[in-house]
């Protein structure tokens, strides 16, 4: 039996970012604008710029009032969790996608969008097919996709041009880099791997280059096993480039924002990051975002793939009729074309509306735009493509293995009995 | 009348049973079932959860030694430190205010803060342990403080013992002012020397403002969670672990919501060995 997360690759696979797609707003069919005064409570991350699209949309919607509550990424999640728990949660809230999503779809928590309203808020016209294949739970829709968020290696360009080193378009040429950017000095990849999520980013680049996309596919769907020679191989490779000091000294305990200063500092070369550095990190630390080049994670596998995700807004299926309207109504609002474009430089990382660029000065996100139009694909991280309870497994035996104190072959052999014990137990 | 303490009280019994009792039992109730938190259904399997823990799930004995570890730290090292500041500064030199304020500072700190403060002291580039080290030409005790997952545990105990000398050594200066100087002075008299007049005279008197600051202390000890949130996250490879994070993270971040109300059982069982005489010693005064 296949994953319902395994069909969204596939889909997502088979179809490009797609931003060929008309931007059109859905303005035969308007949404219903709820009458009186309704104030819908809203669940967000406090970095992310909310409060500009929830202002225009309060000028155009006088009568509704948008309450965000800030949130940063791990509360949101216990948030969420106790309030579905309480029969609390919010008119709205900001979610990924994939296993962390999954309870509250399964659970009946989040409101399915229906055919009909998905035509009658816009979503199939305005927000790109790929985001809204990623977003899809057991071929079901639960949430309005916000932004797609490819996530691979990044170079630091002046780096790379004092010592002579090409940009790595092999997984062979990213080897010799390291090597040569180690033997000057230089910490090959800066890691905050306090959370395990940033380290897992190289752990999962290695699993879709040893194993290839078809069997990462399926290890995600439960259907190989972790103790698979090729995970074996990728776990070794992991553990190899840790012991060679490719990352920064006490990476494993580091949380991820103190490793960005390694980089600014040039003290290392490279890591493995998504785009809302651009906006979070490099342009607030005052650097230039043309000297921190994005490569396509060299897997040498076709289809070319990155890890990825998308961001959505999820609805409470419980919520009183005009405040779950209202709700609906502000996540059509801001991912109308019109309105996202107007907010693209506060948007930032890729937009997941049709038609919606990044503004000239945001060269990161502009390129992996490109990316996605031109055809690369993204899977899935292991924290959002594996029930939870296996992620645990997973980060525990990649740190343990990382310390030294199980081998390659233990680790991979841990995670596959948390599989098997999820397996008997679901 | 006979029921007139009881209305006064209603209100207060009313609210810490809804926000106290009700979730603690509730908790217990979770502790018999296998549930993600989020699933209308909830399966029953008895006493499943707590086999599990004692006898599958590693992390829940490294969270259990952490405890006992953080424990016996917290009896020895803030209680000893804050009593012999507090014995320096009872003594009432010039100045004793403002070092009873400098030493206090840190326990006015919220342990996410010290936390903060304290990663950075121990960021392996960056840190000011290991700069420190270096520039007194120790860089052989250099180390990747919390990333080595033999020693992880103790430097957050001393980044929370920081923060929890300032409460011992306020409650030990509250019990030496009791103290009368009397007694000193007669001791001092019979020949008793610094040592013996602080054996035979102020350490015993302490004893009841000792108990309960061992009493606050163990208690706190084993309320533990905050500062290893903010400072390892449980890691590295759950290394840090104590068994209140362990709860936090099987509950809300792995979805084990019955594994994790289990830990919250023995969680509460622990603090009342410690409770109970407190509560005895306290009752028992009044």
């Amino acid at each position: 039996m296949k994953s319902p997360i395994f069909h969204a690759f596939l889909t997502a696979a088979a179809i490009s970012f797609a931003c060929s797609v008309t931007p059109t707003l859905a303005q035969d069919n308007k949404p219903p604008v709820p009458k009186g005064n309704v104030t819908v409570s809203f669940w967000g991350i406090a970095t992310q710029p909310w409060q500009v699209m929830i202002d225009d949309f309060d000028k155009t919607y006088p009568n509704i009032k948008i309450k965000w509550t800030k949130y940063s990424t791990d509360e949101i999640k216990q948030a969420v969790r106790v309030a579905s728990a309480a029969g609390k949660l919010s008119d709205a809230w900001f979610n990924w996608g994939g296993s962390l999503a999954a309870p509250y779809e399964d659970g009946g928590h989040a409101l399915e969008l229906t055919p009909a309203l998905i035509t009658q808020y816009g979503v199939d016209k305005n927000i790109v097919p790929a985001a809204l294949d990623l977003a899809r739970h057991n071929g079901k829709l639960y949430g309005i996709p916000i932004w797609v968020r490819p996530m691979t290696i990044f170079y630091k360009k002046s780096l790379f041009d004092k010592f002579g080193i090409p940009e790595p378009k092999t997984f062979d040429d990213l080897e010799q880099a390291c090597a040569k950017l180690k033997a000057n000095g230089i910490t090959p990849f800066a890691c905050g791997g306090k959370f395990s999520w940033m380290t897992m980013r190289t752990t999962d680049f290695l699993i879709e280059h040893f194993a290839g996309p078809a069997l990462h596919d399926k290890l995600f769907a439960m259907e190989a096993s972790y103790s698979s020679p090729e995970v074996v191989k990728a776990f070794t490779k992991l553990k190899e480039w840790v012991d060679k000091g490719y990352f920064n000294d006490g990476f494993i305990s580091l949380d991820p924002n103190e490793s960005l200063p390694l980089l600014f500092q040039n003290k290392a070369a490279m890591t493995f990051q998504g785009p809302w550095i651009e906006d979070q990190n490099i342009i607030p630390a005052h650097q230039d975002p043309k000297d921190y080049i994005p490569i396509i994670a060299p897997a040498d596998q076709k289809p070319v793939r990155v890890s990825g995700f998308q961001e959505q807004i999820q609805f409470w299926s419980k919520a009183k009729p005009d405040e779950q309207k209202a709700a609906l109504l502000f996540a059509s609002f801001i991912t109308t074309p019109d309105v996202a474009k107007k907010h693209v430089s506060q948007f930032g990382s890729p937009s997941a509306v049709v038609g919606v660029f990044p503004s000239e000065d945001h060269p990161i996100t502009t390129t992996m735009v490109k990316w996605l139009q031109s055809g690369v694909q993204l899977y899935l991280p292991t924290d959002q493509a594996l029930p939870q309870e296996i992620v645990n497994a997973f980060f525990q035996a990649q740190d343990s293995m990382i310390l030294g104190s199980l081998t390659p072959e233990a680790a991979c052999a841990q995670i596959q009995k948390a599989v098997e014990d999820y397996k008997a137990s679901h | 009348m006979r029921f007139l303490p009881w209305i006064f009280l209603a209100p207060a019994l009313v609210i810490y049973s809804v926000v106290v009792v009700y979730p603690m039992l509730y908790s217990a109730y979770l502790s018999f079932f296998r549930w993600d938190g989020v699933a209308p259904k909830k399966i029953f399997v008895g006493f499943q959860n707590y086999v599990v823990l004692l006898t599958h799930n590693d992390v829940f004995w490294i969270a259990l030694k952490n405890n006992a570890i953080w424990l016996a730290a917290a009896l020895l090292v803030p209680t000893s430190i804050g009593l012999g500041s507090a014995l320096v500064l009872n003594s009432r030199f010039r100045g004793s205010h403002i070092f009873r304020s400098i030493f206090y500072f840190p326990a006015v700190l919220s342990l996410a803060v010290v936390g903060l403060i304290w990663t950075w002291i121990y960021h392996p580039d960056l840190g000011l342990a290991n700069q420190l080290l270096d520039a007194l030409h120790f860089k052989f005790l250099e180390r990747h403080w919390l990333s080595d997952p033999q020693i992880a545990i103790y430097p957050v105990i001393l980044a929370a013992t920081w923060n929890a000398v300032g409460l011992p050594m306020l409650l030990f200066l509250a019990g030496l002012q009791t103290i009368p100087s009397e007694l000193h002075e007669a001791a001092k008299v019979e020949g008793a020397g610094q040592l013996q007049r602080f054996w035979y005279v102020t350490f015993p008197l302490l004893r009841e403002t000792t108990l309960i600051v061992l009493a606050i202390t163990s208690i706190n000890a084993l309320k533990a969670y905050d500062i290893v949130y903010a400072m390892t996250n449980g890691g590295p490879a759950n290394r840090t672990q104590l068994l209140s994070t362990w709860m936090y993270f099987l509950t809300y971040n792995y979805h084990e919501v019955g594994l994790g109300t289990a830990i919250a059982v023995v969680l509460f069982s622990l603090p009342l060995i410690f409770a109970i005489p407190y509560i005895r010693l306290m009752t028992r005064k009044i």
